[in-house]
């Protein structure tokens, strides 16, 4: 089925769900199913990503001329559902607007905390690490609307992303992971792959807990992933991902990433400084709010970080 | 004629970036304190805009006796310059009408959906995605 009929059915289905008229279960029977495309079912992102391996006969090690082209500008393709991770499963009827629906199977205390999340944003509270000016990380990063690279070499590939630029790298020169003893969770984790064909197979771990994106479930640090990542048409790059998560899942969660090339003559990434002119804090009632000019505590950006004998000479 | 090519060419590029999902409003925050959907406007003057990351602030004070002093957000100017905004077209001291979602808790603040200056020339800058659904 193509996505956007599978989109347009999502849609059509939530809002009978919203209106009364469909049971909200048959909804939820909607969603993608949980397995390999194979119809293989794995204890774990390890055994998956061995399998992928142990499949392509130990992957390719290949020279330049081998890489496939993914040069280019790309852009998340998410049917207009911004604060999704999913994109697939349609408009979440309790939140509406941008807010896509989740289809990951939750343990009981994280269903309840997703619970608890959208029943505060409903009534306005809302916070989103993001304003803090810490990085989405991954694997939210596959779900940020903005731009992003694809830096494709032999012994490495980098996902460059214009969000806070955020660079991914995944070595695909046959080393391992970090070992457990050395770890410590970072906000990318630890990328390690190999090339079957023109498919960049990729398993990460070590990564810091965090959200799928806002509006969407929360995972543990036990969160590790593997994908599989190829060029499916001129325009398209396709990641699918297989998300695992013993502490907060209770299937593996398999999601499919849709990047579009940006045509736009000219364009180009530029340097995105977060903390340039950030003056939105949480506050005390849990709603997002902002410090504005004329309150002690605004940090104005034309003075901000900028040398004082330098304020005032911009163009 | 020079100005009718331009807005067009500036409503296609907004095309654009709408059908590739770019969204200036789309935000490193939560947009659940603003009154989406509630259309407000606001004559002023523009006493600042600052094109900045994570986002552009268009600070306006209110035309008449009030004079308030309000906070526009908008997008930040990778995604504003790619749907065709030019920091320049918002010069200090200009009079402008601004059409915004203003905060629910009464704050003089909001998110921007378009400016209409005194010509009639209208710029927009964001909201979008928020108002597809």
């Amino acid at each position: 089925m193509g996505k956007t009929l599978r989109y347009r059915r999502s849609v059509a289905l939530a809002t009978l769900s919203a209106l009364g008229l469909w049971p909200a279960h048959f909804v939820a029977m909607a969603a993608p199913a949980s397995a390999d495309s194979a119809g293989q079912t794995f204890s774990s992102s390890w055994e998956e990503y061995q399998a992928y391996r142990a499949r392509a006969h130990g992957g390719v090690k290949p020279t330049v001329a081998d890489l496939p082209d993914w040069t280019g500008i790309w852009q998340r393709d998410s049917n207009g559902l911004l604060a999704s991770f999913d994109d697939s499963a349609g408009v979440n009827p309790m939140l509406g607007r941008v807010y896509g629906r989740s289809t990951a199977s939750l343990t009981p205390k994280y269903q309840a905390a997703y619970e608890a999340k959208v029943a505060n944003i409903r009534v306005g509270k809302e916070w989103d690490r993001l304003s803090n000016c810490l990085p989405a990380g991954f694997p939210r990063m596959l779900a940020e609307p903005f731009l992003r690279e694809f830096i494709v070499t032999p012994a490495e590939t980098w996902m460059s992303h214009e969000q806070i630029n955020e660079t991914r790298r995944i070595y695909t020169d046959g080393r391992g992971h970090v070992p457990d003893d050395e770890a410590v969770p970072l906000w990318l984790g630890d990328s390690i792959g190999f090339w079957d064909r023109d498919t960049l197979v990729v398993h990460t771990n070590h990564l810091k807990a965090g959200e799928y994106q806002r509006g969407q479930p929360d995972f543990s640090f036990q969160i590790s992933t593997v994908e599989r990542i190829r060029k499916v048409d001129a325009q398209t790059i396709e990641d699918r991902i297989s998300v695992y998560d013993p502490v907060s899942l209770t299937r593996p969660w398999q999601v499919v990433f849709h990047y579009k090339k940006v045509e736009q003559p000219g364009l180009r990434i530029n340097y995105d400084a977060c903390e340039e002119n950030n003056n939105v804090y949480l506050a005390p009632d849990g709603t997002t709010h902002y410090i504005f000019p004329g309150d002690p505590k605004y940090r104005d950006p034309t003075t901000f970080g900028i040398p004082s004998v330098a304020i005032g000479s911009e163009k | 004629m020079q100005r009718a090519y331009s807005q067009r060419i500036r409503a296609a590029l907004a095309a654009v970036a709408l059908t590739l999902g770019l969204s200036p409003a789309h935000a490193h925050h939560s947009a659940t304190m603003f009154d989406i959907g509630h259309d407000t406007v606001i004559n002023g003057t523009i006493k600042d805009f600052q094109w900045t990351n994570p986002h552009s602030w268009l600070i306006v004070q209110e035309n008449g006796g009030s004079g308030r002093i309000w906070s526009f957000e908008s997008g930040p100017p990778n995604i504003l310059s790619r749907i065709g905004v030019k920091r320049g077209q918002f010069p200090t001291g200009e009079k402008i009408t601004v059409h915004a979602f203003l905060m629910r808790d009464g704050s003089p603040a909001g998110l921007v959906t378009k400016v209409v200056k005194a010509d009639g020339t209208e710029i927009t800058l964001g909201s979008v995605g928020f108002e597809k659904h």
